[in-house]
């Protein structure tokens, strides 16, 4: 006697994307995080680019501008992907016990990720408050492309906050039973 | 190599494998009757995930069956053995 799985595989590529490995979910997650350090530099970079030697500061400040861009959207890509597979996951119905469980779990592990990880805004909060002196001293230069850079790695912050129970999802969910 | 998953609860034998082959249904099929996503059937037969107590009534409801003879906290004896018992031996 055989058992037909009745399983629903993706039949395209473009459906792949709601159907992708532990791995590959937890790649994305990895991505996703990626951001924060990368929008952390990028903000050192921004605002420490006029004391760099033989720079302009204009072209400098584009450049950086456009990886700003990019670091944001890498951030938000990967939480879109990682939205939608979860949407896939639970389908039209909603979700079961058993993935209102996992979320459940996935919002206590957010919860204290978070509450470890409550420092880091903190540090970078007082990293801001300390460019103003160091910007006195002529360390830093504090300008209004420097804010905006701050602003940059602060949104990004709370986009991969926002995105932390999905992420947590995708990074718990393991692989489906495969098929008898 | 896929790693084993760690379990942190007790572990829910289960027949849920065996009844679906006999009544030749899919993951998808017990899924919707049942009111659960095909996956998670799939982590009830591997013992993955256990059931909450609604789920495997609902489980005992559609098989016409005792709760117990669906899940059980001890392994269960094979069929085989249960429907042809080890002949005493003669003489």
């Amino acid at each position: 006697m055989s058992i037909s799985s009745g399983s629903t595989r993706p039949r395209f590529a473009g459906r792949a994307i709601d159907h992708l490995s532990q791995r590959a979910r937890r790649l994305i997650v990895v991505v996703a995080y990626l951001s924060l350090p990368e929008a952390a530099a990028l903000f050192y970079f921004h605002a420490g680019a006029p004391s760099l030697p033989s720079s302009s500061p204009r072209s400098w400040g584009l450049s950086v501008s456009l990886l700003e861009f990019l670091v944001v959207a890498q951030a938000d890509l990967a939480g879109e992907v990682l939205q939608r597979g979860w949407r896939a996951a639970i389908g039209p119905g909603g979700p079961d016990e058993r993935q209102r469980q996992l979320r459940d779990r996935a919002a206590y592990l957010s919860y204290r990720i978070v509450r470890v990880a409550a420092v880091i805004p903190v540090f970078i909060l007082f990293g801001a408050l300390l460019t103003v002196p160091l910007n006195s001293w002529g360390m830093v230069t504090l300008d209004p492309t420097s804010l905006f850079a701050l602003l940059i790695c602060l949104s990004v912050l709370c986009i991969c906050l926002n995105l932390l129970p999905i992420a947590t999802v995708a990074w718990l969910e393991p692989d489906p039973p495969a098929d008898i | 190599m896929r790693r084993a998953v760690v379990r942190t609860e007790p572990v829910l034998h289960n027949r849920l494998t065996v009844l679906r082959a006999e009544r030749g249904l899919s993951r998808q099929e017990l899924a919707d009757a049942l009111g659960v996503n095909y996956q998670t059937i799939g982590y009830l037969e591997r013992g993955e995930y256990n059931p909450s107590l609604d789920l495997a009534l609902r489980a005992a409801d559609y098989f016409g069956l005792p709760v117990e003879a669906i899940f059980s906290r001890q392994p269960f004896p094979l069929l085989s053995s249960q429907l042809y018992p080890a002949r005493p031996p003669i003489g």
